[in-house]
């Protein structure tokens, strides 16, 4: 077992960008802590045995892992409240959409960059969910193209293709405010 | 191009990096509290590991010296006659022997006498029609015989 200093450090860096990230893709804050949670204590019982420098790819892999299964249960729970509750199509159409926006209630619209930050969170939950992860992996968590394959399980040229489209979409919608 | 999207990620990169800041205070707590928890679980885990490892090792051990013990003296057997061997297979009850057991002693005294007396190996039951000459030891055929009544009665009684 690795030093649980070491791991502690480790940990106290990448959880509030982890949170993030969980929160891009299930919209829920609640949802999104246990999404950490249950990816730390995996990435505690499975990898801490692995050196140092993979712990942030094999880490965001088991995130995206996790995200994976809550999105597979969370369509499987819609279908089902259609099935049971008689709900339209359109509430099945996209769980990201039926969940309720949390930024409103946070302190965030406190800060200068919130509108900002509003509009990039649009934008990127506009984006599938491989573009969306694949973008916030490569470009705010600093990942090379093999770290970013390994977290999201799929080849390098995917990755390439996955972070090259999310990049253009982005540049297109929020290109003239920041550029 | 390029400089066009370096400039646009470090923008993203700023703001969603100021997003992490202005995270509230009741959710940087939680945060912190599901990292020790998982801390936690993984030092729970390790000792249930540690104590999970050692029943194998416990069980070679003791293997190991229950093999080694001394082993205690093979307690000596004495074969059982034939005799004994007759009343514990036979099919009559057993109360049937401790009725009448002190009888029965005396019976096999008389019927070992006889034996040693006449010589003969074929002694029992003794022949009621055989001769009666002196020396031949009648008076024991006698008893014997009166012996081997009492057993008849008392086994069809």
């Amino acid at each position: 077992m690795a030093d649980s200093n070491l791991m502690e450090i480790f940990f106290r860096s990448i959880e509030r960008p982890a949170y993030r990230m969980a929160l891009f893709s299930c919209s829920n804050q609640d949802d999104a802590l246990d999404l950490v949670q249950d990816a730390m204590c995996k990435f505690v019982a499975k990898y801490s045995e692995k050196p140092e420098a993979e712990w942030k790819a094999l880490f965001y892999k088991i995130l995206q892992n996790t995200i994976r299964d809550f999105y597979r249960k969370e369509s499987v729970r819609s279908r089902w409240r259609v099935w049971l509750g008689g709900h339209s199509e359109e509430d099945i159409a996209e769980p990201l959409e039926q969940l309720a926006d949390p930024i409103g209630q946070t302190p965030e619209r406190e800060t200068g960059n919130r509108q900002m930050f509003e509009h990039l969170q649009q934008e990127l939950k506009k984006l599938s969910l491989k573009q969306q992860q694949v973008f916030l992996l490569r470009a705010w968590e600093g990942l090379s193209v093999s770290e970013t394959a390994l977290a999201m399980n799929c080849s390098e040229g995917t990755i390439k293709t996955h972070y090259f489209r999310a990049t253009e979409r982005l540049r297109k919608k929020l290109g003239e405010y920041w550029l | 191009m390029n400089d066009n999207n370096d400039k646009f990620t470090e923008n993203i990169r700023s703001v969603l990096d100021q997003s992490l800041d202005d995270l509230d205070a009741d959710l940087k707590v939680k945060l912190s509290r599901l990292k020790y928890r998982a801390l936690d679980s993984a030092a729970q885990k390790k000792s249930w590991k540690l104590v999970w490892g050692s029943v194998p090792l416990t069980a070679v051990l003791l293997l190991i010296v229950l093999f080694n013990l001394p082993q205690p003296r093979q307690i000596q057997v004495a074969s059982p006659d034939l005799t004994t061997l007759n009343i514990l297979t036979a099919t009559e009850s057993l109360d049937f022997y401790a009725e009448d057991i002190e009888f029965y002693e005396w019976l096999s005294e008389v019927m070992e006498n006889e034996q040693e007396l006449s010589g003969q190996r074929t002694s029992v039951p003794v022949n009621p029609d055989s001769d009666n000459s002196p020396g031949t030891g009648n008076g024991q055929n006698t008893i014997a015989q009166s012996g081997t009544d009492r057993v008849s009665w008392s086994i069809r009684g």
